[in-house]
């Protein structure tokens, strides 16, 4: 949870239904609505950065980030199951 | 077999699609094109092109990534690399139980390699990085050259320029 000021404002509009749902589940918790609706709100969107940061972000240790360099700065050599199969896909979609 | 291939979208005949992985099945029919809707990747199918329904019976998800070390040692810092390096992930690959040991898996993966290198060409990025699902996953990638991290064995590796050697 936040322990910033809050000096910002996050308006949208919702059907009384969804209203009431959100009002049930606050009372359920303990919580005012508006602080059930923040905190749900502020865990979805820290797990969507979370998830979506780890998928495109690789981040390596000091060890394998000395391997990786060493992978990049190797001299490339063919690899007939590749060259094969690069073959095989060359023919199957003729480019 | 004839196989042909499409970007995933509305109409793409997914259900059924049974890979033998649950988390790779449900990736597909319930993820896979919200994930290329916000645009974070791109989903390509496969299926038989005398197929009438179009049955996907494989697929690849490809999305821009990068690279970087958790903290730069002051050595690096003045190194030819930048830091992040600029990347393509293969995330998913999948070939459904049916046509799984017809080298299928092997025609989609090299399909995935030239998309990574046409990109390449277009706007840049050095390497490629396969999340490879099991053991069995990583041992189809490493027979192809690519090679795992240490510390990261299901994370496997290789260049754009070492890829590019096998289309020329």
């Amino acid at each position: 949870m936040s322990t910033h000021f809050m000096d910002s404002h996050l308006n949208f509009r919702m059907s009384s239904r969804d209203k009431k749902m959100i009002e049930t589940a606050a009372k359920f918790k303990g919580l005012k609505p508006n602080t059930y609706a923040r905190q749900k709100l502020l865990e979805a969107a820290e797990k969507d950065i979370v998830e979506m940061s780890q998928l495109n972000t690789l981040i390596l240790n000091p060890t394998d980030w000395e391997y990786f360099l060493t992978v990049m700065e190797a001299p490339v050599q063919i690899n007939q199951n590749l060259k094969k199969a690069v073959k095989s896909f060359q023919k199957t979609f003729g480019h | 077999m004839q196989l042909e291939f499409a970007l995933l979208n509305e109409g793409s005949c997914i259900q059924g699609f049974d890979c033998g992985e649950a988390e790779l099945n449900s990736y597909l029919t319930d993820l896979a094109l919200l994930f290329q809707r916000r645009r974070f990747g791109v989903t390509v199918t496969f299926f038989e092109k005398s197929d009438p329904d179009k049955k996907v019976i494989g697929f690849y998800t490809l999305c821009p990534a990068c690279i970087q070390q958790d903290s730069l040692p002051e050595k690096l810092l003045t190194g030819p690399k930048p830091n992040p390096i600029p990347a393509f992930r293969i995330c998913r690959l999948a070939v459904d139980k049916c046509f799984q040991g017809k080298g299928i898996g092997q025609i989609i993966f090299v399909h995935a390699l030239k998309k990574c290198l046409d990109q390449a060409s277009q706007i840049g990025g050095s390497v490629i990085v396969i999340d490879a699902k099991d053991e069995k996953a990583k041992t189809f990638y490493e027979r192809f050259g690519f090679i795992s991290i240490p510390n990261n064995p299901l994370i496997l590796i290789q260049t754009i320029k070492y890829v590019q050697l096998h289309f020329s």
